[in-house]
Parts: C-alpha cells; sequence; structure tokens
C-alpha cells in the first residue's frame, strides 16, 4: 500500500514536472505518433501497388502492426523500467535509487514514463479494433480471447528482450547501439514471415521476433493454421522473461557504482 | 591556411573516435544486412502479384534497387545518425554549446566536418560490406555502366550533403524545444518513406510521389539508387544531380540562417 502511494505520488511529480515544458512535451508526442502513424501508412502503401501478401490482405497486416504496436505501448507504460536502466548503469545512480523506499522497477517507471506511450496506446488500441472489425473477427468471442493472449505473449517476449538487450549495460558502455538498433530493426519484421525465404524465417524465429509480431496475429486471425506457433508463443514469453531477470539479477550483481569513463568527462 | 585544416582534422578525430566505438557500426551492419534481407524478401513477394511493379522492374533490378536503397541510406538508425543529432542536443542542455561557439571554427563547418568524419566510418564500416555480402550472394549486379559507377559516387557524396543539411536544420532546432528526440522520429520515417528506401518513388501512388519531389528525401536515396540500376541516365542522371546539389546548397544556405536567428535566443546555463 505504502509503495501504492510512492508510485502514484511520483507519476503526479513527473507529469507535473513534464506539464512545466507543455511544448516539448506536445512535440515528443506528435513526434512518436507521427512515426508510427508513418509506419502504417506505409503498409497501406504497399497494398496500392498489390492486391495481397503472400495470403494476407491489408487489414490482416494492419492488424499485426497494431498488435505489436499495442503490446509495445502497454509495456512502455507499465514497465518502461529496462529501457532506463542503462542510465543507471553509465551514470552510477544506481546507488540512490536502490536505497528509495521502493523497488527500482516501480521508481524508475515513475520518473522515466511519458505522456507519449498513453496516446500510443490509445491510438493503436483505436487501430487495432478498426482492423480487427475489418478482419471479421471481432465478432467472435474466441478469435478476441485469442487476441488478448497474443497481446500478453507479445508484450512479454517485447519486455523480456529489452531486459536483456539493455542489461548489456553492465558490462558494455554502449548497450544503447543495441537498443535502438533492433528497436529500427523490429519494425521492419513486423510482416507476415511466410513469405520470406526458408532461413529468414529460421533467424526472425530465433531471435525470437516472429513471436511478438506475425504468429501471435496469425494465430488469432487463422487458429487452425497456426495453432501450435501461437500456443507456443506464452512459453517463449515465459523464457524471455525468465532470462531478462536472470540478466537483471547479474548486472545488479556486476554493479559497481562507479558509472563509465564518458560520465567522467574522458570520452 | 588553419580556417583550410581545422575541418579535416575535425573530420579525422571523428573517424578516429567512431573507430574506436566500432560496436555501434557492427551492430548497424548486423540490423542493415537483416533488414535488407527482410526487404528483399518482401519486395520480390509484392511483385509476384504486381503488374505495377513487373512494368517497372525486372526481378534482379528490384533488388538491387533495394539492397542499393539501404546501402546509401543515411537514414538508418545507425551510430552515425544518432550521435550527429544527440551531440547537438546534449550541448545545448548541458551549456556545453558555449565552448562550440568559441572555438576557432564556424559551427556549420565544424557540424558538417564531425558528421564528414562519422559518415566516412559509416560507409566503410556498414555501407561497403552490406553492399559486398548481398554482391557475392548474387542478389545484387554491378552498377549499370563505368559511367554510371562514376555518376553514381558523386550523387552518393550529394546525398550525404543534403543529409548533412537536413540534420543541421534539426540540430538547429535543439536551440528552441528540448523534446527533439520526436522529431528526430519523424525525421527517420519521413526520410525512410519520402526518400524511396522502402517504396520506389515510380511504385507511389501519383500525388505522393509528386509530393515527395518536394521534400529533399528524395535527393538522398532515390537518385543515387536509379543511377546506379540505369533507370536515371545521360541528361536525366545529370539533371537529378543537379537537384542534388540545388538541394544541399540550398540546406546550407537555409541552415546557416535558421541558426543564426535561433542562437540568438540561447541563455548558455545547461540544466
Amino acid at each position: 500500500m505504502r509503495w501504492a502511494w510512492i508510485y502514484v505520488e511520483g507519476l503526479r511529480l513527473t507529469l507535473k514536472r513534464l506539464a512545466q515544458y507543455r511544448v516539448d512535451a506536445l512535440a515528443m508526442i506528435l513526434g512518436d505518433l507521427g512515426y508510427r502513424v508513418i509506419r502504417l501508412l506505409v503498409v497501406a502503401l504497399l497494398f496500392t501497388v498489390t492486391p495481397q501478401l503472400g495470403q494476407w490482405g491489408p487489414w490482416e497486416i494492419t492488424l499485426m502492426w497494431a498488435t505489436a504496436m499495442l503490446a509495445e505501448s502497454v509495456g512502455n507504460l507499465l514497465f518502461v523500467f529496462p529501457t532506463v536502466i542503462d542510465r543507471y548503469f553509465h551514470e552510477g545512480d544506481l546507488d540512490y535509487v536502490r536505497v528509495r523506499p521502493a523497488p527500482i522497477v516501480l521508481w524508475a517507471n515513475t520518473v522515466a514514463t511519458q505522456p507519449r506511450y498513453v496516446s500510443l496506446v490509445v491510438v493503436m488500441l483505436s487501430v487495432a479494433i478498426v482492423s480487427a472489425a475489418n478482419t471479421g473477427i471481432l465478432g467472435s468471442a474466441g478469435q478476441m480471447g485469442l487476441l488478448a493472449v497474443a497481446l500478453l505473449s507479445t508484450g512479454l517476449v517485447f519486455i523480456g528482450m529489452r531486459l536483456m538487450l539493455f542489461c548489456l549495460a553492465a558490462w558494455f558502455t554502449r548497450s544503447r547501439v543495441l537498443s535502438h538498433g533492433i528497436a529500427a530493426f523490429t519494425d521492419h519484421s513486423r510482416y507476415p514471415i511466410d513469405v520470406m525465404d526458408q532461413p529468414l524465417r529460421g533467424v526472425l524465429t530465433a531471435i525470437p521476433l516472429a513471436f511478438t509480431v506475425f504468429y501471435p496475429a496469425a494465430f488469432a486471425l487463422r487458429p487452425d493454421e497456426y495453432l501450435m506457433p501461437g500456443i507456443l508463443g506464452l512459453p517463449v514469453a515465459a523464457i524471455m522473461m525468465a532470462g531478462g531477470l536472470v540478466m537483471l539479477r547479474f548486472a545488479f550483481r556486476k554493479y559497481q557504482s562507479v558509472g563509465t569513463p564518458e560520465m567522467w568527462g574522458a570520452s | 591556411m588553419q580556417a583550410a585544416t581545422l575541418p579535416i582534422a575535425v573530420a579525422w578525430s571523428y573517424v578516429k573516435v567512431s573507430l574506436a566505438r566500432r560496436i555501434g557500426f557492427f551492430m548497424s551492419l548486423a540490423i542493415t544486412l537483416l533488414t535488407t534481407w527482410i526487404l528483399v524478401g518482401l519486395w520480390a513477394a509484392i511483385r509476384q502479384n504486381s503488374v505495377e511493379a513487373q512494368a517497372e522492374f525486372t526481378a534482379a533490378e528490384l533488388a538491387t534497387y533495394i539492397v542499393i536503397a539501404q546501402v546509401v541510406s543515411l537514414a538508418r538508425m545507425s551510430h552515425a545518425n544518432r550521435q550527429f543529432f544527440y551531440q547537438a542536443l546534449r550541448h545545448v542542455h548541458t551549456g556545453e554549446i558555449a565552448m562550440d561557439l568559441v572555438r576557432p571554427i564556424d559551427n556549420q563547418v565544424l557540424r558538417y566536418s564531425q558528421w564528414l568524419g562519422v559518415f566516412a566510418v559509416d560507409a566503410l564500416m556498414v555501407a561497403v560490406p552490406t553492399w559486398l555480402v548481398f554482391r557475392l550472394t548474387g542478389i545484387v549486379g554491378n552498377p549499370h555502366s563505368g559511367v554510371q559507377a562514376g555518376l553514381f559516387a558523386v550523387s552518393v557524396a550529394l546525398g550525404w550533403l543534403v543529409a548533412a543539411g537536413f540534420h543541421y536544420l534539426l540540430a538547429a532546432l535543439t536551440l528552441v524545444i528540448t523534446q527533439t528526440p520526436g522529431v528526430n522520429l519523424m525525421r527517420v520515417a519521413l526520410q525512410e518513406v519520402l526518400g524511396g528506401g522502402f517504396i520506389p518513388l515510380a511504385l507511389m501512388p501519383g500525388w505522393l510521389a509528386t509530393a515527395a519531389v518536394v521534400f529533399p528525401f528524395h535527393a538522398m536515396v532515390s537518385s543515387p539508387t536509379l543511377i546506379y540500376i540505369g533507370h536515371l541516365q545521360g541528361l536525366d542522371a545529370l539533371a537529378a544531380l543537379g537537384i542534388q546539389a540545388a538541394w544541399g546548397l540550398g540546406l546550407i544556405v537555409g541552415g546557416r540562417l535558421l541558426w543564426m536567428q535561433l542562437v540568438r535566443r540561447v541563455l548558455v546555463q545547461g540544466g
């Protein structure tokens, strides 16, 4: 209960700070939203060139994108911690975060959360509902249930992947190069992998980016065809989360409270 | 004499710094290779069902287009792209911009020189290896001819000039707003779409292709790529180079004017 109060108070202070820079916050919201919307427009543009991509139509692919972006946005909103942990490692700031009267994860969430995550959740949820309606699965309780499972597994895989990537900051000074690159690459992997060659399908399944986009959405859209990869999404999500938490544990042990030479001005 | 050698010294120092931080470029190379692989597969699937794509490009031309567009793409989320932008942002936030302003080198020349050094390493460690991998696997062909290869090299250099000019505009914006990362994200998306790197301009709906020509992004990616595959030859290629040069020079002038206006509002206090 005490943690809940601290969490709410931390959120209130963060929002108060952001409200002091209204134009900046608005620029960030519009910039981020614009980026996602342009990505979705690219999908629409592709379908001005071709009537379908493999066996998939425009609304099905829009649903794949929207599901992935919605899961990512909810993950950022509720659990932005992985994306800021490298800063704590590099600047040696984990010390004072560790002695605060709330768990590190909660505290980091309160100071790093941003209004743009809320706007992204709203927009992507709307896009997901519209595309679900146009693919005909909105009226099917069973398929919508599968979509909810897909969202859950996608979100957990995202969080697990991010934890693993950002915890590398405890060993390398430049882990952010991984995260930025992976984020950009993730956008390009949000297409049906069954139109790609076999080795590439293997790579995307192993990474496992295919479990953040294609398999979960295909599971909800065509459960008969993609039942097994869809079900596998949950154990994959559990493995990724477990891997992320193990990495976090090792990263905390590795942390030496000294920051990096770059932070001392030696770069 | 010093004015002439300073930009070279700055560019060289950024080559050395970039080489010291190789991991960023190795990651960028791995991601560019995977992204290009995905896009080649995606466009092969699109072409199968697209009359327009079949009419505009042979299968080999389309694969070459996609690979070369990624090779010359200055939009990739590489270390080079981010460093240029975030460094300007950090200097404003921390007050380090005061040091930039008293350095014995013009701010615009300083930024272009830094960007040149990082771009050279990006080209060496990401662009050329990506081209080599897809060339050796036979997915991408050679330039259409020797002349086209020469024109392609000039076009890539001019594309860099346009990209550097656009980045400088964004760097100038960091003087007035703190949350420019949102603007930078938009820049990446617009550059990818309107640059023709993701969808060839010839396959875009007419209104969008027309709109794309109004923006400078096509001069960064589409022009060099079309020259490489031989879709722009002779006078058409020279005209494309002229447009690239005009954008490059226009952005130098525009960036300079914007900087001069905005830098007057800077209060060097950091924070």
